[in-house]
């Protein structure tokens, strides 16, 4: 039940996504639906979570993380959850009137259902990480929403800001919540809960609080966290009202009565908390009065009732725990209602600046009416909602919870911002609604439609019905919300409109007629229509929060990037090659290393002169590299069939295959990249090198000579010590049996270890699209720009001899090579053909193969060129690539359907007529899918450096062409 | 069908490089030839010349023969004390006409010791040859002509 509640806005939201933009009404009426039937949900599980009553749905997830689908349903989270659908209901019949005829719809119901789901399962949630994730859709759908209205640079800004807060608060609490789980050793919300006192007394108490903190004041738009709030503003107002005011805003607090029980009550939660929410309750209203923006004022009166609520929560009393849960309530109904009005203002009128509007109650009556019931509320008039919690919160305010300065000032804070908040919501009413007709406004405004006033309509009834008769209505649900929090600690409450005369009243009183004098001693500096408090209005959240992400994300980023960025590649290979050799080195330091005497026996000369030959190889390859590139390569190629021969000789010919056919298109690559490298510099002579040349040469050499010492050391290490009993000689025994192949490398490449594979035959495609990607972007060196000399010097003969047309000689030259490498093409397939085939008992396999098959294509371009190729053979490798990667996971997700874990092999021998019998593991089309993917990797970067000499380096050629012009 | 006879020797190939020439195997190598012929379908041209084995075996004869003759005649060159030798390209005019021809009688030219084919022109009218003693040019060329391009224009030419 639970499950299908937690679902069903998931699911909604993905199908009104299929919706027809231009049906704004079925769209509507869809999401509406879905939000309505989750209400009624809500409505039904009622009667299961009274009397501190736990519903609960479990699902394993990854439980070896400790990480359960549990979801749980108490008295609190069904009040969010109520509160979470109906007001929902009611913003979606708002949103249909209120969005415009362009306006993408789907998007934004399809969003509007995400988030509705998010938060859902932000309350629902019964595992600490669920909870986080839940907590992070929460903050990426906002991000979305705010960003909605995408073409206007306010709202992307706003998203940004709002997503860098939440999102930085979210990981500081998904960090807080991963420390709660080892101290508790459970992630489960239950056994949490459990343990208040073990974590209290924990030393790492301290890191959680701030960190779970910085998460939930970030998200309840906290002092000095709130600036990203009034930018929030920038979203469609339906979402304001939903999002920023009644639901996702209070998962800070949700969050803060929710672990209420286990963290709250000792003195580093009351300061952190109760500053934090004192300062936000007292500036919150104070920046209030002086906004100009209808909606930033309800921004920032949000923020001062999330402050109120936070105060309430920091003061550890179960009374207090009690007012803050009646608030969260009251809060939603009227500052939902309150944006919805601003809304319809906006809509009606064409502007949301309060210095424009003016008496437009003679044009609206019914929602000026409803707006003004909303706003008493807001102030804490009585006989409304508002009125019942901030008596609570005055009483609770009075009261010594603990002896400090904080708790001394506490009733005189919450007096003056009760003053505040009078004065901003009779600023709102009498600005707007009242005084002169308004002049030069965009639209005539008139009443909004029937159907979008009912949202407020029905919230401003709440408000009052609450306000007047709070026992009756409202009580019940409050008590069952407040036993699940607080268990056997549920004070005695009354929740009644007269208490007689007691010192909160007098407060209220205070707070409403020093209110009503504070704004009309302060109307003559707000009609002058400065945006901002004085003095704060210098300081800006939100400038200094630019300053710091451009510090961090530009300057600091860029100067990163110069230092260690690709541009210079000689510093950034030191520093690759000296963090190597230290993350080496250290740890043999530190363990100690001792190498075993080096014992010479047994030496075969033609071994060794084979390996003195590789080894002058690779020393000439090394030392040739400066001069003479090509030698070098011809160099390493030999060095590389010296390998090659010495895995023959010892008795590994899978190794021996694969390192040839890797050796052979390493080759050609590099010697098709070779053109493009800039020109050597010319060496002056060894006494004009300049010392600090030298002394830069040197350290590199040291470096890597001791790179490349160090490497051998740890082989020799390594290849003395005894070979202990590993998992290998269980390969060697099974292979057969279990994996049904001969060729035991192969058995464990695509069967034993085949997810392996898999992993790295995608990590070879991303590494190939990768190439393929920079080498897209790839401009050469000047000088190596132009076609190479032997191209020109053919081209010069073609264009010297009149019978000759351009590009004969160049089509012309190798002639008797390129003809036979064309033959070559069908044997290098039956090649590749046969490698594979007997790969599974015999040295071979899908790599080899995919290889051999990349050589006949190479030796194709070779042969012909680029063009020719392309002209006659059918290349798709990005095609290849992903076929072969898809056959390789549906060949292990095949596995699934006959009831066995992924990749499981299944191998038998199939009976064929003439042919006779065959094995037929279903590996074999797993290394069907690795051969397709290599030979797709490979040509895919074989057309890469390929396509160079294709492509005209436009980039440069114009500016070139233009100083020509400039010259003649 | 139309390429039966290269698929015919891809199945001799495959034999070969599988080390088996059971009907079975064979069997599988000609549908791999068939396969990787089907790969580059559209660049094949029907086989226009008729093969003939008898002159193809007198090909090949003559082959083994140039190879055994050259390979003793560049050996006592190379050991001998005073090497009287003076290499140089002479060019040779080519009868054959088809690609399949050239290159079928530039690589025997290579193959055999003291010669080596070094670029056909690009009217695929000369062949370029260097010879490690291209003292008589004329004769080197008689060589050719009445050698190896003879017999190739039997085996092959219409």
């Amino acid at each position: 039940m639970l499950l299908i509640f937690l679902l069903a806005p998931f699911g909604g939201s993905l199908l009104v996504l299929f919706f027809p933009s231009d049906q704004r009404g079925a769209t509507a009426w869809f999401a509406g639906a879905i939000a309505f039937v989750c209400f009624l949900l809500a409505a039904g599980i009622y009667p299961f979570v009274t009397a501190g009553g736990v519903l609960r749905f479990e699902l394993d997830w990854i439980p070896e993380l400790g990480l359960n689908l549990t979801l749980r349903m108490d008295g609190f989270a069904w009040l969010f959850a109520t509160l979470i659908t109906a007001i929902g209901v009611l913003v979606v019949l708002y949103a249909r009137y209120y969005m415009a005829a362009e306006d993408p719809i789907p998007r934004f119901f399809a969003l509007f259902l995400a988030f509705m789901g998010s938060m859902l399962g932000v309350v629902l949630s019964g595992n600490l990480i669920l909870l986080a994730v839940f907590w992070e859709l929460t903050s990426i759908v906002s991000f979305l929403l705010i960003g909605y209205w995408h073409h206007n640079a306010h709202a992307r800004d706003g998203a940004r800001i709002a997503l860098t807060m939440t999102g930085m608060g979210g990981l500081s609490m998904l960090i807080g919540l991963l420390l709660i789980g080892r101290v508790v050793g459970s992630y489960e919300l239950d056994a949490v809960l459990a343990s208040g006192d073990a974590i209290r007394n924990d030393p790492l108490y301290l890191p959680i609080l701030i960190l779970i903190l910085f998460g939930a004041l970030t998200k309840s738009a906290q002092f000095p966290f709130h600036f990203w709030l009034p930018h929030a503003m920038a979203a469609p107002t339906p979402v304001s009202a939903y999002l920023h005011s009644a639901t996702m805003v209070k998962a800070g607090v949700f969050l803060l009565a929710r672990l209420w029980p286990v963290m709250a009550g000792t003195e580093a939660w009351f300061w952190i908390v109760g500053l934090a929410g004192l300062s936000t309750l007292l500036l919150g209203a104070y920046f209030a009065i002086f906004q100009q923006d209808l909606k930033g004022l309800l921004a920032y009166s949000t923020i001062s009732h999330l402050g109120l609520i936070t105060v309430l929560l920091s003061l550890g009393s179960p009374l207090a725990a009690v007012a803050a849960v009646f608030h969260i309530v009251n809060h939603a109904t009227f500052k939902a209602s309150l944006f919805m009005a601003a809304g319809i203002i906006d809509h009606e009128t064409g502007t949301r600046d309060m210095r424009r509007l003016s008496g437009l109650f003679r044009y609206m009556p019914i929602t000026a009416t409803l707006a003004m019931v909303a706003s008493a509320a807001m102030a804490g008039v009585p006989l409304l909602n508002g009125f019942l919690s901030k008596e609570m919160f005055f009483a609770e305010a009075i009261e010594t919870h603990l002896v400090n300065s904080l708790d001394t000032i506490t009733p005189y804070v919450a007096t003056i911002a009760g003053m505040f908040a009078v004065t901003y919501s009779l600023r709102f009413i009498h600005s707007v609604f009242f005084g002169a007709p308004p002049a030069d406004l965009p639209k005539r405004p008139h009443e909004p439609p029937r159907w979008m006033r009912a949202p407020i309509e029905f919230l401003v009834l709440a408000c009052l019905i609450v306000g007047i008769i709070p026992g009756r209505t409202i009580g019940p649900f409050l008590h069952t919300a407040v036993v699940s929090i607080l268990g056997d600690r549920t004070p005695d409450y009354s929740l009644a409109v007269w208490h007689g005369w007691n010192v909160p009243l007098i407060m209220s009183f205070v707070a409403l007629s020093g209110g009503v004098g504070l704004y009309f001693l302060m109307r003559s500096y707000l009609a002058t229509g400065i945006e901002g408090p004085p003095v704060f209005r210098l300081l800006q959240g939100q400038r200094i929060f630019e300053r710091v992400l451009v510090t961090l994300s530009w300057k600091w980023a860029r100067s990163l990037e110069q230092r260690f960025g690709t541009r210079r590649l000689q510093p950034q290979m030191l520093l690759l090659v000296f963090l190597a050799v230290s993350a080496a080195a250290v740890p043999l330091f530190r363990r100690g290393f001792e190498l075993p005497p080096l014992v010479i026996r047994g030496i075969d000369p033609a071994f060794a002169l084979l390996w003195a030959l590789g080894i002058a190889c690779a020393v000439g390859a090394a030392y040739q590299a400066k001069f003479h590139r090509l030698f070098a390569l011809v160099l390493l190629g030999g060095a590389g069939l010296i390998t090659c021969i010495t895995f023959v000789w010892l008795s590994a010919p899978d190794l021996a295959v694969t390192q040839l056919l890797v050796e052979i298109v390493t080759t050609v690559l590099i010697l098709l990249g070779l053109r493009w490298l800039p020109k050597r510099i010319e060496e002056s002579r060894p006494e004009d090198i300049p010392l600090r040349v030298r002394f830069r040469r040197l350290r590199d050499f040291l470096l890597a000579l001791a790179a490349g010492g160090g490497m051998s050391l740890i082989a020799y290490r390594v290849m003395t010590q005894p070979t202990p009993e590993t998992i290998a000689s269980y390969f060697v025994e099974r292979a057969y049996s279990e994996g049904g192949g001969a060729n035991v490398v192969n058995v464990i490449l695509v069967d034993f270890r085949g997810f392996d594979t898999l992993g790295e035959v995608a990590v070879l495609s991303i590494v190939a699209l990768t190439v393929f990607a920079l080498l897209l972007r790839f401009r050469p060196h000047p000088d190596s720009q132009d076609i190479p000399l032997q191209q020109r010097v053919q081209n010069a003969f073609d264009d010297d001899h009149p019978d000759r047309n351009a590009g004969d000689s160049i089509a012309e030259y190798l002639h008797i090579p390129s003809t036979i490498m064309r033959w070559m093409f069908p044997v290098t397939g039956m090649l590749a053909a046969y490698l594979f085939l007997r790969g599974h008992d015999l040295p071979g396999g899908g790599f080899a193969a995919g290889i051999a098959m990349s050589i006949g294509f190479l030796l194709q371009y070779m042969a012909g060129g680029t063009r020719w190729v392309e002209e006659r053979l059918r290349i798709h490798p990005l095609r290849w690539m992903s076929i072969g990667l898809l056959v390789a996971a549906a060949t292990g997700i095949g596995s699934w359907v006959f009831g066995y874990p992924f990749l499981t092999s299944h191998s038998q021998y199939a009976t064929l007529p003439i042919v006779g019998k065959v094995p037929l593991a279903s590996a074999i089309l797993f290394d069907l899918g690795v051969f397709s993917l290599v030979l797709g990797a490979t040509v895919l970067m074989l057309i890469a450096l390929a396509h160079q000499s294709v492509r005209a380096p436009r980039a440069h050629a114009r500016p070139a062409r233009t100083e020509r012009e400039a010259a003649q | 069908m139309k390429f039966l006879a290269i698929n015919l020797i891809l199945t001799v190939i495959w034999g070969t490089i599988s080390a088996s020439f059971t009907p079975a195997n064979l069997l599988l190598g000609f549908a791999v030839g068939a396969l990787s012929l089907w790969l580059i379908r559209r660049e094949l041209k029907p086989v226009t010349y008729p093969i003939r084995p008898l002159r193809l075996v007198l090909l090949l004869a003559l082959f083994i023969k140039e190879l055994a003759v050259s390979a003793t005649k560049v050996a006592i060159l190379v050991t001998r004390k005073k090497m009287a030798l003076k290499p140089g390209i002479f060019a040779y005019p080519l009868t054959a006409r088809s690609d399949f021809e050239i290159t079928l009688l530039a690589n025997l030219i290579t193959l055999t010791p003291g010669t080596l084919s070094v670029d056909v022109s690009g009217d695929r009218k000369t062949l370029y040859v260097h010879a490690l003693d291209c003292a008589d040019p004329g004769a080197l060329r008689q060589d050719i002509a009445r050698g190896f391009e003879r017999r190739i224009r039997e085996a092959f030419e219409r």
